[in-house]
């Protein structure tokens, strides 16, 4: 398959702030929050069947609210607090990613890709790339050393090409792919 | 500022050590104590069951110990994964420091980076890490610098 046209894009910072909520919940902090979600609603029922005898003595609503009480703490670190603290890391490094990747040009060719900024020109190869996740505006790639590359469907020369030829790559030839 | 020239290869051993240094966070040690001290309150007192007693302890203890104890061990079991996988990591950098920046030249990445772009840096007895947002870390093992190497790049990070 012929690699697509050379792109440049700027990114804004909603779009970087999503994009790395997304990538967080597939590889990141935030991915093990149903996991563990459940673990804790299991651990919970059984912390409550073991103070049964408890309860039975009239100690039944002191032992609801302690259990409603863990849980909504629990909920509320899983779904507020870690998306919270990504959210406020991916904002304040915005900064730096406005300054070193947007306006940069990317060129994908058949085995890696090169992205150039006016700081830095960084090449990559696919094998390196642990896992492609498609948005249905953007591809995210996570390489191995954990950097997060962001290539907005809108920005691409030819879309249906690129995004054709990025499919191809990480679904077909190197079968890292994953998709919201 | 004279320009501080260095090649650095952070080796297997010295990335795993690197990444397994122990951590502390604040909220799970105070969560971890309130936990313990909960079940203690309980025991003594008689409020609540001897299971649930174990269980708070058990919890408390796990919170306590998951940082300084455990964690260290699982990040080290990922580092070793990840140093293996990432063709990166075992690549040799040349790193060009200024006043103000840093060159980068390995066979993936080149560019000068200012300074001011370092959003976290980390230091242990062996290596000095420098963090651009997500983009970049450079990993640079104290020993391939003399201490007034060391010092002048640490002035400079500090401006």
């Amino acid at each position: 398959m012929l690699a697509p046209k050379a792109f440049v894009q700027t990114i804004d910072e909603n779009a970087y702030v999503r994009a790395r909520l997304q990538a967080a919940a597939h590889t990141g902090a935030l991915r093990f929050r149903v996991p563990v979600a459940v673990l804790s609603a299991a651990l919970l029922i059984g912390a409550g069947l073991c103070v049964y005898q408890h309860m039975n003595s009239g100690g039944y609503l002191l032992t609801a609210i302690g259990e409603v009480a863990v849980a909504a703490i629990l909920l509320l670190i899983w779904f507020w607090l870690l998306p919270q603290r990504e959210r406020a890391r991916a904002s304040a490094d915005f900064a730096v990613y406005d300054r070193l990747m947007n306006g940069g040009e990317t060129a994908f060719s058949a085995d890696e890709f090169t992205v150039t900024t006016p700081l830095l020109t960084r090449e990559d190869s696919y094998a390196n790339i642990r896992v492609c996740l498609e948005t249905a505006d953007s591809f995210l790639s996570v390489s191995d050393d954990g950097v997060l590359y962001i290539w907005q469907k809108s920005a691409f020369g030819d879309e249906a090409q690129t995004t054709v030829f990025l499919r191809d790559v990480f679904a077909r030839k190197y079968r890292r792919c994953g998709r919201f | 500022m004279e320009p501080i020239r260095v090649s650095v290869l952070c080796t297997r051993e010295e990335y795993l050590r690197f990444c397994a240094r122990a951590s502390f966070s604040l909220p799970q040690t105070a969560a971890g104590a309130v936990l313990l001290t909960l079940g203690g309150c309980g025991a003594a007192f008689g409020a609540i069951s001897e299971t649930a007693v174990v269980l708070l302890w058990m919890l408390g203890a796990a919170l306590l110990l998951w940082e300084p104890l455990l964690l260290p061990f699982y990040r080290k079991g990922e580092a070793a994964r990840r140093y293996d996988e990432s063709r990166r990591l075992q690549e040799a950098v040349r790193l060009t420091f200024t006043e103000d920046s840093v060159t980068v030249d390995s066979r993936a990445t080149r560019g000068t980076l200012p300074l001011s772009l370092v959003t976290q840096t980390v230091r242990t007895n062996e290596m000095l890490s420098l963090t651009f947002g997500r983009e970049l870390t450079l990993l640079l093992p104290l020993r391939s610098l003399d201490d007034t190497q060391l010092a002048a790049i640490t002035a400079a990070l500090a401006k």
